[in-house]
């Protein structure tokens, strides 16, 4: 083997490969057995490497805390769902439910703009992920608003590209259910930083239904003018939906 | 542990975790069994104290129950998955601190705290305490550099360019060390194990 795959596959492992390299390697493991095996000893050293370290006891107690808040999750779909690329008719239901989502919080967005105009001068980015594994939302300020639409498209897009290359830096993360419409903000989540950006607190409606597992609180909605990214693996795209500027919103797609 | 035992510890743990994604409490407390403290070991060698380490496994545990449905043996050993889960979320939470990580001295790491070991049973430890004391050997093997660098690599938060600024090499170096650093670990252990 060349030194270059090897070195792949040393980074592979020690998960130091960005996205796109990591989904590139796992599709050359697939055909290419001898990659397989070797990738298979990589692991094991370090496995080895791993299990020596100074031998630490979990306290006592702790698989019990874990068990209590596994129990406070909300219950899952039946674990055969696919673990590669979703049939399409799944990625667009996801389509679907992102979309009404987004579509959900981009009115209620517009109408506070609508009521509180100043607000427009702190414009932030708001990045919501959904799939059968892990979803995420984030919201990330922007230093000033673009100037125009093609301008918007292009920070917005950038922006999106940078965030999902790191999904592990996103502030915010939420797990999906599995269910249709359904994820919860995982409670290993931080607060938010600044407080003012979530409501935690309780509050009925519909997007906090949509958004929300019956069971956790609700993530609540930003009371500040927005836009919106979504990305779905399986589909490898991002739709963007900004309530800025638009009073039904404005919709892209930024790669495909 | 011989190649063998290797392979059905993560053919038994795949179906543990297959088991865990279905709501199996059981197998999930035997994953815990398995992998709660070498996890935990993990924890604390990244972020340098046992009060930070117990949230974190707590949190990499729920999601290893959150997850568990989706690992796919294609892609890696069950052990594998569980590590990367508990990187990530060490990662996670340093960057999040903007914390140093207190890393412990390298060679002398390997089974400096016997008196700890995970294993009750006497034969287990022994065990334990004769693999940690290989591989300290290994890496006493290893040229400093490559260990260095496969180190950082895998027990902190840094990034391939802070890892080079840190040893003063281009990124490619650091990665070529990497590289060089396993496969020498790699054919000491099994130079040993004969």
């Amino acid at each position: 083997m060349n030194p270059q795959l090897e070195e792949l596959a040393c980074l592979y492992v020690l998960d130091r490969l960005d996205a796109r390299e990591r989904t590139s390697f796992e599709a050359s493991m697939q055909t290419d057995s001898e990659l397989a095996a070797f990738v298979r000893e990589i692991e094991s050293t370090l496995e080895q490497r791993i299990r020596a370290l100074p031998g630490l006891e979990p306290p006592a107690g702790l698989l019990a805390r874990i068990e209590a808040r596994v129990d406070r999750l909300p219950a899952r779909l039946s674990p055969e769902q696919p673990r590669t690329a979703a049939p399409l008719w799944v990625s667009i239901s996801r389509w679907g439910i992102a979309a009404l989502l987004l579509l959900g919080f981009g009115a209620m967005e517009f109408r506070h703009l609508q009521r509180n105009p100043a607000a427009a001068a702190r414009p932030i980015v708001v990045f919501v992920g959904l799939d059968s594994r892990q979803s995420m939302l984030s919201e990330v300020p922007l230093r000033q608003r673009p100037k125009d639409a093609d301008a918007s498209f292009v920070q917005l897009a950038s922006l999106a590209e940078q965030m999902w290359e790191k999904p592990s830096d996103l502030p915010v993360k939420l797990h999906s259910t599995g269910q249709a419409g359904e994820a919860t903000r995982s409670s290993t989540l931080p607060a938010a930083r600044d407080s003012s950006r979530f409501n935690n607190s309780p509050r009925p409606g519909p997007v906090n239904d949509t958004i929300c597992g019956s069971s956790t609180p609700p993530l609540g909605r930003l009371a500040r003018p927005a836009s919106f990214h979504l990305r779905t693996r399986p589909m490898d795209s991002i739709f963007s939906l900004s309530n800025r500027g638009s009073k039904h919103g404005l919709a892209h797609w930024i790669s495909s | 542990m011989p190649p063998e035992q290797e392979n059905a510890a993560a053919v038994e743990e795949a179906g543990l975790l297959a088991l865990a994604g279905r709501g199996d409490h059981d197998a999930f407390r035997l994953l815990y069994a398995r992998y709660g403290a070498p996890l935990f070991s993990l924890a604390v060698r990244f972020v340098g104290n046992t009060g930070d380490a117990e949230e974190l496994l707590q949190d990499a545990f729920v999601k290893i129950w959150t997850n568990a449905a989706s690992y796919d043996s294609r892609k890696s050993r069950p052990f594998t998955w569980a590590v990367t889960i508990m990187r990530r979320t060490c990662i996670d939470h340093l960057r999040r601190r903007q914390r140093v990580p207190a890393m412990a001295p390298l060679p002398e790491e390997a089974g400096a705290n016997p008196g700890s070991a995970t294993n009750d049973d006497g034969r287990q430890m022994a065990e334990a305490h004769e693999d940690a004391g290989l591989l300290r050997e290994a890496l006493a093997e290893i040229p400093s550099n490559p260990r260095q660098a496969l180190e950082l690599a895998l027990f902190s938060e840094m990034t391939h360019a802070e890892i080079a600024r840190r040893l003063a090499q281009p990124e490619g170096t650091v990665k070529s060390w990497i590289r060089r650093g396993l496969l020498d670990l790699r054919a000491t252990l099994n130079s040993s194990t004969r």
